[in-house]
């Protein structure tokens, strides 16, 4: 007879048994927490507060990324050349924007053009008519969507080499601005996002630490009874599961709550750039997302406690 | 089958102290054996070793032709689950009620929850206790506490029952209780392998052993014809 089989006659109960010393396990831990409701409450309100931070961030830098989005679909810029240029070499300039392939369309406005548009916004009629038309010809172009900033860039520095041209304005300044702005939420998320992740750890580190303080003397009776580490372990990872996925669902509640109160101000935040999104919230993915990411950092916490501290706790092998 | 071996087991702690030297005995399955001995000889250091919870510096122990001291810590854990065990503090989780203090060797074995009803119902009847099992440890004495303990001892129809001090916190009349339940495991097949100080136990019993300078001595007795067989837990 070997070894193996052996062990396995000794402990023939073990078989098929798994699901029920598991389940067992959950119970032991449930019960945990019921005993400490308190605690066990405390523990979620930390985790939902450490987590919703960076998932504000997220859902913050998410919908500028929509609105620059957005706003980027009628990115463009308006070239004017210089008072007296030629209809020839204007139109040379206007094939040339023409025909690139970021340019979605091109509309030339001339100095008549723009002095009777003006006339009509101002209502400056017989000022100007007296004077010489101050106001230049114009390109006024749209940029294809998706078009990365270098391409445009790169438009735009060969448009500043023709003579002709007087100066660009580029719309999209403040875009550009918005998109920096993203990249450093988008930073700051990740950065917060880090530093809470740990903190949920740290968290389930720590509550989890004093749940196996507060069962050593049962620890030390089930390791003489034959309780392997990972029998130990358990309830412990179980509660460390069960704190981050109810810190998971805190967090996800907070977020809700805080979109809710501040979805008006940010709708009309978002109207006076000119945009007509609707703020996003989270979905059932993402909420989801969220509460498995605390319920995963629960398990890391616990998992590292679990191992540390039962091994540290050796000595509870004794028998005096 | 439950055969304990022990060959040439010695121990030395760093101190370089040998509380132990060339053990070699065996243990026959299903028997009551007592090993006896003043405080210090090394009685309890022998038990530890028994239960795979400290190494012998030298020597094998066998159990049932196995090496329990190369076993890995999951073997060991294994082994252990065929072992009962008694200490002389009851060990009991005061937090927990007598049912559930005894279902403890079940639940890691994960039997079901009516075979665990089933089984601590019998093991409390055993050792008379059946009317306290939704107690909680602090209402019971310490006597009834040590029952509590061998029935949770025998829960899991260990193969062997080793015991340390088992009577160490008691008066004659109880510590005889205790060692007449002792006395019904072998029909349960069972090997006991009981430490105490108290020599007065062991009268009339067949398998003595006094450790002395760190040999194991077999110790003759006359021997008492016994005893009624118990019921199966």
């Amino acid at each position: 007879m070997n070894e193996q089989t052996f062990l396995k006659q000794m402990d023939p109960e073990s078989r098929g048994s798994n699901l029920r010393i598991r389940a067992h396990s959950l119970l032991e831990s449930v019960q945990h927490l019921s005993r400490h409701a308190l605690v066990t409450l405390f523990v979620w309100l930390l985790i939902g507060v450490a987590l919703s931070l960076p998932v504000g961030f997220w859902l913050v830098q998410h919908n500028i990324h929509l609105l620059a989005e957005q706003l980027h679909d009628d990115t463009g810029f308006t070239v004017y050349f210089v008072p007296g240029s030629s209809k020839e070499t204007i139109e040379d300039v206007q094939a040339y924007v023409a025909q690139s392939t970021v340019v979605q369309s091109v509309e030339f406005t001339s100095a008549e053009q723009a002095l009777e548009e003006f006339q009509l916004v101002t209502g400056y009629d017989q000022e100007l008519v007296a004077l010489d038309n101050p106001l230049p010809a114009s390109l006024s172009v749209v940029i294809q969507q998706d078009t990365p900033t270098t391409e445009v860039e790169s438009l735009l520095d060969s448009l500043r080499s023709y003579a002709i041209v007087d100066g660009i304005d580029f719309d999209t300044e403040w875009i550009r601005n918005l998109n920096a702005i993203h990249q450093v939420v988008s930073t700051l998320m990740w950065i917060v996002g880090a530093l809470f992740g740990f903190g949920v750890v740290f968290v389930t580190f720590a509550s989890v630490r004093i749940a196996i303080e507060s069962r050593f003397r049962e620890l030390r009776v089930l390791s003489l009874l034959g309780a392997s580490d990972r029998y130990l372990r358990r309830p412990f990872i179980y509660c460390g599961i069960l704190y981050g996925f109810g810190g998971g669902v805190v967090a996800t509640a907070i977020v809700y709550g805080a979109l809710f109160v501040i979805r008006d101000p940010l709708n009309l935040l978002v109207q006076n750039f000119g945009g007509t999104i609707h703020i996003v919230s989270l979905d059932y993915f993402s909420a989801s997302v969220e509460i498995g990411i605390g319920t995963f950092l629960g398990y890391l916490g616990a998992l590292f406690v679990s191992i540390w501290e039962i091994q540290k706790r050796r000595t509870f092998e004794s028998i005096h | 089958m439950s055969k304990v071996v022990l060959e040439s087991v010695g121990k030395t702690f760093e101190n370089n102290f040998e509380v132990l030297r060339e053990i070699s005995v065996t243990f026959d399955q299903e028997s009551v054996n007592f090993i006896i001995g003043r405080s210090g000889a090394g009685k309890t250091t022998l038990i530890k070793i028994l239960l795979g919870l400290t190494p012998p510096t030298k020597g094998r122990v066998l159990f049932n032709e196995i090496d329990i001291t190369a076993l890995s810590r999951t073997e060991i854990a294994r082994y252990r689950r065929s072992v009962g065990i008694v200490l002389q503090d009851p060990s009991l989780i005061p937090n927990r009620t007598i049912f559930d203090n005894v279902a403890m060797p079940l639940w890691v074995r994960g039997l079901r929850s009516k075979d665990i009803r089933h089984r601590v119902d019998r093991c409390l009847n055993v050792v008379g206790l059946d009317a306290v099992r939704d107690f909680y440890p602090v209402r019971l004495s310490t006597g009834e506490q040590q029952r509590v303990s061998i029935a949770r001892a025998i829960a899991h129809r260990p193969k062997l029952l080793v015991a340390d001090e088992p009577t160490g916190n008691m008066d004659n009349q109880l510590s005889l209780e205790v060692r007449s339940l002792f006395d019904m495991f072998p029909e349960l097949g069972t090997t006991v392998i009981v430490a105490t100080h108290e020599p007065e136990l062991t009268e009339h019993m067949r398998h003595v052993f006094e450790l002395k300078d760190g040999t194991l001595l077999r110790v003759a007795r006359q021997v008492r014809e016994a005893d009624s067989p118990a019921p199966s837990p």
